[in-house]
């Protein structure tokens, strides 16, 4: 994936979690992850299809979900429906960057929730620390065959 | 008397914000509707009377894109405002929304002024208390 694209992509993550969640990254440190996370992708399609994956521990999502909604005590439909905001609003604000033209089509956003392992399956996660928890990232291309 | 506010987003997280987001810029409201999507919001556009829309465009069933041209098509809500929420900032988009009848667009991350601000653009002063007060201690 170009260093250009990850960079751009970080970019609008960062500031849509200081814009609308207030919360910030920090200096990395040895974060032990929990054995399952919370992931929301969201597909970005044109001639080639861009999916947008984001893994989040389930204490930031709740941290994440009180600052979004000013309210404490989110249930887990709560935490869901704000982190699929996340993802729409990451995913909306990214293509606007990447296709001025408007010719790429923005997916629904997915939440769900899956095993740290496959943290491990893929080649290329940015990880980051908010708030003391684990933070990360990535972004899958596939080419677009069509048929006929 | 105050006025009726339909808002469809497919999240309930965000339709709980813009609603937070108006009573705290002071609008004199009388009732909020919600509804997940087109589809369900033209159900509620049915059995009820309401003044203005917000609406987001990306939503499983019925798009807001596809929403807001059906109202603008029936004789009996073409006249009904509305205001397009969303995260797609695309100019391409914006123009889509505003062709197809849109009267504002609301590029999400959004500060609570900028609803204030088109809200009473849209509806007009006497709708909209003069409380900035309480809109500055909140951003979204």
């Amino acid at each position: 994936m170009p260093e250009k694209m990850m960079r751009q992509l970080k970019n609008v993550i960062f500031e849509i979690l200081e814009d609308m969640f207030f919360i910030f990254p920090e200096e990395e440190n040895e974060i032990v992850l929990p054995p399952k996370l919370i992931e929301g992708n969201i597909a970005i399609s044109g001639e080639e299809r861009i999916i947008l994956r984001f893994f989040i521990p389930k204490a930031l999502a709740c941290i994440m979900a009180e600052n979004f909604m000013g309210e404490k005590e989110m249930s887990d439909q709560d935490i869901i429906e704000v982190i699929k905001e996340f993802v729409n609003m990451v995913g909306g604000n990214y293509v606007s960057l990447i296709d001025l033209e408007g010719r790429m089509q923005l997916g629904l956003p997915q939440v769900k929730e899956t095993s740290t392992k496959e943290l491990d399956k893929l080649t290329k996660v940015e990880k980051s620390q908010i708030e003391g928890h684990f933070f990360g990232f990535c972004m899958e291309k596939e080419e677009v065959v069509f048929d006929g | 008397m105050g006025f009726n506010v339909l808002i469809v987003d497919d999240s309930g997280a965000m339709r709980k914000v813009i609603k937070k987001t108006i009573k705290i810029s002071g609008f004199d409201v009388d009732n909020f509707y919600e509804a997940g999507n087109g589809k369900e919001a033209l159900e509620v556009l049915k059995d009820n009377w309401i003044d203005i829309v917000l609406t987001d465009i990306n939503m499983p069933e019925m798009d807001g894109i596809t929403f807001l041209k059906l109202l603008k098509e029936d004789e009996t809500s073409q006249g009904l405002p509305v205001i397009v929420i969303s995260t797609e900032k695309r100019e391409q988009r914006v123009q889509e929304a505003i062709s197809s009848g849109a009267s504002g667009y609301v590029k999400k991350p959004f500060r609570p002024e900028e609803i204030k601000n088109i809200l009473t653009g849209v509806i007009g002063e006497e709708y909209a208390r003069k409380d900035d007060e309480a809109i500055e201690e909140c951003d979204f």
